[in-house]
């Protein structure tokens, strides 16, 4: 017989009287069907990610690695992970930094060929068959959110062979995967684009065209990250990015970041 | 000591450094930027400081092509074709440069096609494409005697008149067109709010000045060596580089120092970091002995001390020493800024070697820029080797 404590108690009585809370995940996922019916301009996206529950797990770093074939040299979301005061007072904190998606961008504003631009529902993209690789944008991003493809695989160097499911000629297999942002197939070759590009998280646009939310956002483990549409005003992140204890990274240098820190 | 002292050395170094930028031309083709030390996040290093550097030089050479235009001093007239060929030479050594580290440098083109107005990369594209149409007209005028020889025909006062009034012009636009662009270079940098170390309203100002020192420098080794009759009109050319030598000299020293004082009684953390490093990290030596020392404080006694600076060999010296020591400049122009994070904790954030923030460059960055110093060289000695590069027909 498992022991039930009090809270828990008090848990199964409020499901009973008015039903168990709606997994944000669901309520985020029906807000994101209702944005798609608008046209793409007035939608306006935002993330907000609620520091309170991050535990540092980097599992969306992961996701997005995994949902957008990232190779060596290329992260979108790292996981900031600082220790605050001296042993024995330690804590940690942790902050996941995607691309800010800023409504004024200067990676934008730099791009000799216009290859980089905001989107009329404030998502900023990259024309990979345009950039030129000069990595301007990435120097002027002030939150290091933009990274280059150098062309490089993790299996490179690594043992030939291994057991049937793992080793180098799967490795190589999984690495050379199409990766789908923007909407098309990016293989891997040689020299083909992204290789060479300069490259950035996009909140996912390409899972967002098809209805899903961004592989970060399902993958939280602890329910962390919030993304959705702030012109709708009965959206989640509507409510949250209303919070008192909202801030936003480094607004002194007027960027308008579309992502939000709930501390 | 004269040119023909110095042609074998010179010839040798050239062609060891061509060799050397042979296998960092194979290396880059066959592997890419995978061959570059540079990551994510110092994203920018040797490729880019170089061009930078190669630039400045052309801007500089080209200012003293039109230095008797501006002064009425006759004797720079010596310099116009050798200052026109160190331009030509050195700003396809920049382009080359820059070219080189592109990530995908076969769509160059789309700086024309699908330009950005408001990008200052792109402003600065224009710029060079100008500057070199002028370059070409300027040296299609300058040696048209030549060439009409070449071609049998007959070349006539009123046709030399013409041309001249043609170069006058095209001086008038080239003035502002190279303070144009080598100050545009240093926009490129300075407007980049992102980063505090380059963030200086006075950055383009510096740049102007660095091209004039440099400038200066390696028109004072090619007057020392290169121009063989010492007679008085040469002394009147060398004592008036000198002079402007020590003067972009203090004038290059001034602002480096108002740049990093201010910087650090200003206490921003990221700036501060970014020049702490320049001074005190782990290349201080760059700063302090090659640029410092070799670059500024040896150039500027010898140039300003008169007694040191009569000696045409060692007043070539100094120039030599400003245009090596110079290179440094801009590298500890490029790379402070990159290899401080935007956000601290993103050091340790993710491990890869891509994603820190240090940088030496790879041996195929250093073979890569050594060939292309090399093939500036070469082409340099072989311009004027062919060419009648020690008169002026029509300037």
């Amino acid at each position: 017989m498992p022991v039930t404590t009090v809270k828990q108690v008090e848990f199964i009585v409020q499901d009973a009287v008015v039903g168990a809370p709606e997994d944000p995940l669901l309520r985020m996922q029906e807000e994101l069907k209702r944005a798609l019916k608008k046209p793409l301009e007035q939608r306006r996206w935002v993330m907000v990610i609620d520091l309170r529950k991050c535990v540092g797990c980097s599992s969306c770093t992961v996701a997005c690695i995994a949902e957008n074939k990232l190779p060596p040299g290329v992260v979108y979301r790292p996981v900031m992970d600082e220790e605050i005061g001296k042993y024995p007072s330690v804590t940690r904190r942790f902050l996941p930094r995607p691309c800010m998606q800023c409504d004024e961008p200067p990676c934008v504003n730099v791009c000799p060929v216009s290859a980089t631009y905001k989107r009329a529902d404030g998502i900023v993209e990259i024309d990979y068959n345009a950039c030129i690789g000069c990595r301007y944008c990435i120097t002027a991003c002030p939150y290091n959110a933009r990274t280059f493809d150098f062309g490089e695989f993790y299996s490179k160097g690594t043992p030939p062979q291994g057991p049937a499911i793992i080793g180098q000629a799967r490795a190589i297999a999984y690495e050379k995967v199409d990766s789908f942002e923007y909407g098309k197939p990016w293989p891997r070759g040689k020299g083909a684009s992204p290789v060479g590009n300069a490259r950035k998280c996009t909140f996912c646009a390409h899972r967002l065209n098809a209805g899903m939310l961004p592989a970060c956002t399902t993958t939280c483990i602890g329910r962390a990250t919030y993304f959705g549409d702030a012109n709708d005003s009965d959206s989640l992140v509507a409510h949250l990015i209303g919070s008192p204890n909202m801030i936003r990274l480094k607004e002194e240098m007027g960027t308008e970041p579309k992502v939000y820190y709930l501390v | 000591m004269n040119y023909k002292t110095l042609r074998l050395p010179l010839w040798l170094i050239a062609i060891l450094a061509l060799a050397i930028g042979l296998w960092g031309a194979y290396d880059r083709i066959t592997l890419g930027q995978e061959s570059a030390a540079y990551g994510s996040y110092v994203v920018w290093g040797m490729g880019v400081a170089m061009y930078l550097y190669f630039v400045e030089l052309a801007a500089g050479a080209h200012l003293f092509a039109t230095m008797e235009f501006i002064s009425g001093y006759k004797p720079f007239l010596r310099l116009y074709r050798l200052a026109l060929t160190v331009a030509g030479v050195s700003i396809i050594g920049g382009l080359l440069n820059i070219w080189t580290d592109l990530g995908r440098p076969e769509r160059f083109w789309e700086v024309y096609t699908r330009p950005n107005p408001g990008s200052v990369m792109a402003f600065m594209v224009w710029a060079y494409t100008a500057f070199i149409v002028i370059l070409l007209v300027q040296a299609l005028i300058e040696f048209r005697p030549e060439w009409m020889q070449f071609l049998g025909k007959p070349y006539a006062a009123e046709t030399k008149a013409r041309d001249r009034k043609i170069l006058q012009v095209l001086m008038i636009l080239s003035v502002p067109m190279v303070i144009a662009f080598s100050g545009g270079v240093g926009a490129l940098f300075g407007v980049q709010g992102a980063r505090p170390y380059w963030h200086v309203g006075m950055y383009p100002l510096a740049f102007i000045i660095t091209a004039l020192a440099s400038g200066a420098g390696i028109m004072l080794f090619l007057a020392a060596f290169f121009i063989p009759d010492h007679n008085e009109e040469h002394r009147g050319l060398m004592s008036a580089l000198t002079r402007l030598l020590a003067i972009f000299l203090v004038a290059e020293g001034l602002f480096v120092f108002a740049d990093y004082s201010v910087g650090l009684y200003g206490a921003l953390p990221p700036n501060v970091a970014a020049i702490m490093q320049v001074l005190t990290g782990q290349y201080w030596w760059a700063f302090w002995i090659l640029q410092v020392l070799i670059g500024m404080v040896i150039p500027f006694v010898i140039v300003a001390t008169p007694r040191l600076s009569r000696n045409v060999s060692l007043a070539g010296l100094a120039g030599l020493l400003v245009v090596l020591g110079f290179t440094v400049v801009r590298i500890n122009a490029v790379l402070p800024a990159l290899t401080v994070p935007e956000i601290e904790a993103l050091r340790t954030a993710f491990s890869d070697p891509r994603l820190g923030f240090t940088y030496f460059p790879s041996p195929g960055e250093w073979a890569l820029a050594i060939g292309i110093a090399g093939l500036v060289t070469t082409l340099f000695l072989l311009a004027y080797e062919r060419l009648p590069l020690l008169k002026t027909e029509v300037a």
